[in-house]
């Protein structure tokens, strides 16, 4: 890491918010079968057989500015797909697809209308050719359904949606390994919505509002999937003077405003580098792709990596680049945001990931190559200050300006490697490169590959349009999901539960089954702590759907409020009732529910001995306190019976003795 | 097919396909957010009638295409006129029969080209067309493209058989080392055993290939059956017709069938091709050609040429229970050979053994089938059987139901207009004489081919 410089410190750069611009691209997997098949979209571990394929991109035809499909293309793979019980011959591009069934449009026609989108008159799917394997087809079916409308954020921000597609979710990629790349059919036909907001200007927290809120409206059609997996976001971000950026698969919302904030910082110093080197008068003409092979200065290294390397009959090779000297390692950023409205400002600092891991990264992605050294970050790896020397030497390296890159490999994939650091180098010149990066843990980026040319579309023909007439559209309309936001507060006024327990219940899917059961005579609160300590758990733990009917759950509300379940025990409940799920019906499993936690005659015969020592030992307290001596005493007896008897039964029965000993022994 | 010429009429604006335009559309319902208009541009691709009302289709600039009722247009605007720049038809080849495959282009699946703007599918323009897609320039350099005819599969007739051959015995003529033919894949076996039967004294291959899935996409088997059958046409002492088409779901190996023995066992896998009753002839692994022994080789290869021809008046029946018995005499009237697909090892139900017998009195051949596919026709092993073999039914032993139907087309073709009792003993004779290996009078245990694609034990088969 470069240490901040005793006299300018970190590198310090100012925005304004207007100048950050965020698009978002929401991926959404709907409930339902495959888009374009009926077999079942669950995610399995089984596999049945494999099968090997070949893509073929068709150059002729990919055009010459398609730097994605070209760098895909460049590493020649086979593809091998792990075939699933849900895999069918669509699946693997053995038949042709089916249409899709009317209920999953229905359900992508519903978001269009929640978002105010404009629809076509007819669904045309496209073919959308993806030449990473992930789609056995070599393209992905896509249709567009929805187009310019809105998601509104608060009551005066309006953030544009532009389109709004359904399409078919890829194949999971398994591993990578040499020439072979291995995808698991089970996922791939999920249908999908996918949302592509219009690029807006946005600080970094509302472009995670605008993903939160889009995920809301979506769950409130209670078609979509939950849990890992089922939502992804693309975020797009640029800023002035820069160039659009995309980052892929973010499956963590709240990461969006770390992605946004690091971007951001990322591509001001981008910009930075470019008006640096223009200052100092660095350019593009003394670059050369000559390499040199450098292979006799490390006969005697101690550097492990070019060591083994080398033994493995691989050479040393770099590259000079010139006026390059400390842009390559990490730079300490401190980034000010002033937000144009109200003025305050936002101070971000961090470290952002200098040219040497962009050039590392690039090489490791398109050649697979590891093992790639740039100067700023030397003496390392066990490279002495003598072969430091002689590399310079040979290369012709500056050390008051410039920089070198080496790598150790085979001559021609060190040729391949060396060629894109200069590549890359010189892309410094324009700024921001345009380019697909993928997110990591801590919110920061990494290059994950080009950024795609226009995509490539062609009519699916094997699937019939579809004209949407206008009564199907108004039959929609007439029974579209109530707003989240409003049906919360709804909610919240007539149920006296906090916002906060809505929006987890919702989170759970189970908002739904909340609102039916608390409009009966279910008390809402005790349905909402089973519901959120209970089936909480459970839901998370499988990291998904739980098909439970709501007569299950009201069963268990009513004997909580009966007392024939002790409240306590809900969470083991819960816990059973997941165990259970699928391998009984719920009528058995209400028994066998009952049976083992259900309060026993002995447990109510041991409760009332148990009050009447309380009483006996205690007279003197409830005499004098009469009903308020009830709290204390509960305390006791609980101790006693937790997890055995419902509270309620307990104070039900302890109010009545206090009831009959202040009565009839006050009086005495 | 689209037309790309065809011109539409919108709002005295005359358009064709590929016209940048810019549409401004009323919303379709009642929106609560953003414009009253949306405005869109893209190209125009066509325009559709549905009952009253009228469609514009539009590929938008994001590049998705969409329709829209012309009834919520309220303005268009054209853009930019498209520019139509095709390549002149040349279906001549230039330097004909330099090179030492010819490939012989009949149309189908293989031969479609997709327009990735429009979407609209087209025929080859020109020979090169064929094979530019190939990325493989030793092979390019070898293989001489012709385009012989544009047609689906469903669309060929006899007559094209014909045609094909002629093609085929001039590249010979022209000292072509093998021929590769590629063809729609739905009636590509009937050609494949056609040719088996008209083309004689070959001095090399020639393979029929085709495609599955279709050349646009990447997925496509086009590349590899194409690729695969034009190095089994390079095989030297390989001198049948035959076909090379995908042997299993995965990429890799192709599969090499004898042309009278194959047939499409499957409406869309890539391996949908199977021999019946025989093994198949070889593979192509990863690009290298293995042919197996027991092939033998012709010694009559010094002359190409076409013997005999089709005559189109045989009816191929399928037997079901519901057949009606007065059915077999009415096709009888209008044709000269019936080829039965019966049930099991060659069966009828009883009461069409009388019509049956009747037909064949009137001198109309009648020939067994089964509709199992796989497996010997063999009538002595059940009554019905016995009966109908006794009023002359010829059983067509190991010949699939297709090849049968063929091959009575090829006999009947030798003989008179109508059959008397040498007639008919005559075309019996000829019927059950092999020809190219489409009879043996024995099958192999493995030879067993269905939709389970792991029967194919290689080598077991042999030409006899």
């Amino acid at each position: 890491m470069k240490e901040p410089d005793p006299v300018t410190g970190p590198l310090k750069i100012r925005l304004q918010e207007s100048e950050i611009m965020v698009g978002l691209e929401v991926h959404r997997q709907l409930k339902g079968p495959k888009l374009f098949c009926r077999c079942d979209t669950e995610l399995r571990d089984h596999i049945t057989s494999r099968i090997e394929r070949v893509l073929y991109p068709k150059l002729s035809e990919m055009g010459s500015l398609d730097q994605a499909a070209l760098s895909q293309s460049k590493r020649k793979r086979r593809i091998v797909y792990e075939l699933t019980e849900n895999v069918c011959p669509v699946d693997i591009d053995e038949e042709p697809p089916i249409g899709p069934l009317p209920s999953t449009l229905d359900l992508g026609l519903i978001v269009c209308l929640l978002f105010g989108c404009d629809l076509v008159d007819h669904v045309q799917f496209m073919r959308k050719i993806v030449i990473d394997g992930s789609n056995p087809a070599g393209f992905q079916r896509t249709a567009l359904i929805g187009l310019d409308g809105g998601v509104n954020i608060g009551s005066e921000r309006m953030v544009p949606i532009g389109t709004i597609c359904l399409e078919e979710d890829a194949g999971r990629k398994i591993c990578a390994e040499g020439d072979y790349v291995t995808y698991r059919l089970d996922r791939l036909g999920t249908s999908e919505i996918e949302i592509s907001t219009s690029p807006f200007i946005s600080s970094p927290d509302e472009a995670y509002m605008v993903a939160k809120r889009i995920g809301d409206i979506l769950r409130s059609t209670n078609g979509v999937k939950r849990g890992i997996g089922s939502v992804r976001q693309d975020v797009n971000i640029s800023i002035r003077g820069g160039s659009r950026v995309e980052i892929k698969l973010v499956q963590d919302l709240s990461l969006i405003p770390k992605i946004v904030r690091y971007e951001a910082m990322r591509h001001s110093l981008c910009i930075w580098i470019a008006q640096h080197l223009n200052k100092t008068g660095t350019s593009k003409k003394g670059f050369s792709k000559n390499i040199s092979d450098l292979t006799s200065f490390f006969d005697n290294t101690e550097c492990g990596i070019i060591r083994s390397s080398i033994e493995r009959g691989g050479g040393v090779y770099g590259v000079n680049l010139p006026g390059f000297k400390g842009l390559l390692s990490p730079f300490m950023m401190e980034l000010q945001i002033k937000n144009d409205d109200n003025g305050t400002v936002e101070d971000i600092t961090g470290v952002v990931s200098g040219l040497g891991r962009e050039i590392a990264l690039r090489i490791r992605h398109e050649t697979g190559l590891n093992g790639v050294i740039h100067s700023d970050e030397l003496p390392a790896y066990g490279i002495d200050p003598d072969e430091i020397l002689r590399v310079k030497n040979a290369l012709g390296t500056d050390p008051q300006r410039d920089a070198f890159v080496i790598v150790t490999a085979d001559a021609s994939k060190a040729e391949t490697a060396l060629c894109m650091a200069v590549e890359r180098a010189i892309m410094s010149f324009e700024g921001v490169v345009p380019e697909v990066r993928r997110v990591l843990q801590d919110g920061t980026t990494e290059y994950l590959r080009p950024l795609p040319g226009p995509a490539r579309m062609y009519p699916e023909t094997d699937i019939p349009l579809i004209r949407l007439e206008n009564d199907r559209i108004e039959r929609l309309m007439s029974a579209l999901p109530e707003d989240p936001e409003v049906r919360r507060s709804r909610l919240c006024m007539k149920t006296g539960l906090s916002s906060t327990s809505l929006e987890q219940i919702t989170g759970l899917g189970m908002l739904n089954i909340f609102e039916e059961l608390s409009s009966s005579e279910v008390d809402p609160r005790t349905l909402s702590m089973i519901i959120l300590n209970g089936l909480g758990p459970v839901i998370d733990g499988r990291e998904g759907e739980i098909d439970l009917s709501s007569d299950l759950l009201s069963i268990v509300v009513e004997a909580v409020n009966d007392g024939a379940l002790a409240r306590e025990a809900v969470p083991g409940i819960f816990q059973r009732i997941g165990d259970m799920i699928g391998c009984m019906d719920e009528g058995a499993m209400i028994e066998l529910i009952m049976e083992e936690y259900g309060i026993k005659d002995d447990d109510m015969i041991e409760l009332d001995l148990i009050i009447d020592d309380i009483i006996r030992e205690k007279r003197d307290l409830i005499l004098e306190r009469g009903e308020r001596s009830l709290s204390p005493l509960m305390g006791l007896i609980m101790k006693k019976m937790r997890g055995r008897i419902s509270g309620s039964i307990v104070e039900k029965r302890l109010r009545e003795r206090i009831g009959i000993t202040s009565l009839y022994e006050g009086k005495v | 097919m689209m037309d790309k010429h065809v011109s539409h009429e919108f709002m005295g604006l005359t358009l064709t396909m590929g016209d940048r335009i810019e549409i401004v559309l009323k919303p379709k319902h009642k929106k609560y957010v953003k414009s009253d208009h949306l405005r869109l541009r893209g190209q125009f691709i066509e325009s559709k009638d549905e009952g009253n009302n009228r469609f514009m289709f539009i590929k938008l600039d994001s590049g998705y295409n969409a329709g829209f009722s012309i009834d919520r247009i309220v303005d268009l605007f054209l853009l930019e006129r498209s520019l139509h720049i095709e390549p002149k038809p040349d279906k001549k080849a230039r330097n004909q029969n330099k090179r030492p495959i010819v490939l012989i282009s009949t149309g189908g699946t293989i031969a479609s080209r997709v327009d990735y703007g429009t979407g609209a599918v087209y025929p080859p323009q020109r020979p090169d067309d064929m094979i530019s897609w190939i990325n493989d320039p030793e092979i390019m350099k070898e293989v001489q493209p012709i385009i012989s005819m544009s047609k689906l599969s469903e669309d060929m007739v006899p007559d094209d058989w014909m045609r094909i051959a002629l093609i085929v015995v001039e590249a010979f003529d022209g000292g072509a080392h093998g021929c590769v033919i590629t063809h729609g894949t739905d009636t590509l076996s009937y050609t494949a055993c056609a040719l088996s039967f008209l083309l004689r004294g070959l001095p090399g291959p020639v393979v029929l290939t085709g495609s599955q899935r279709s050349s646009d996409r990447p997925s496509t088997d086009a590349h590899q059956n194409l690729i695969d059958a034009i190095k089994v046409a390079r095989v030297d002492g390989l001198r049948e017709v035959c076909v090379v088409m995908h042997g299993d779901g995965s990429d890799g190996e192709s599969h090499i069938h004898l042309g009278s023995r194959v047939r499409k066992m499957h409406t869309s896998r890539r391996d949908a091709f199977h021999s019946i009753n025989h093994g198949i002839l070889g593979i192509v692994k990863d690009g290298r050609v293995e042919i197996f022994p027991n092939i033998e080789s012709k010694d009559d290869h010094s002359d190409p040429r076409i013997v005999g021809g089709f005559d189109g008046s045989v009816h191929l029946l399928k037997y079901q229970p519901q057949l009606d018995p007065s059915t077999l005499e009415l096709i009888a009237d209008h044709h000269r050979c019936i080829v039965l697909e019966g049930t099991g090892l060659g069966h009828v139900r009883s009461d069409l053994a009388d019509p049956i017998e009747n037909v064949i009195k009137r001198g109309v051949p009648v020939i067994m089938t089964s509709s199992c596919i796989s497996g010997m026709v063999n009538m002595n092993v059940y009554s019905t059987g016995r009966r109908l073999l006794g009023s002359g039914v010829i059983p067509a032993y190991d010949m699939h139901p297709e090849t049968a139907m063929i091959k009575a087309m090829y006999v009947l073709n030798a003989f008179g207009k109508d059959l008397d009792k040498d007639g008919m003993e005559g075309f019996k004779n000829a019927f059950l004489e092999d020809i190219s290996g489409e009879l043996s009078y024995r099958t192999s245990i493995s030879d067993r081919s269905d939709t389970n694609f792991e029967c194919c034990d290689h080598g077991s088969g042999g030409m006899t």
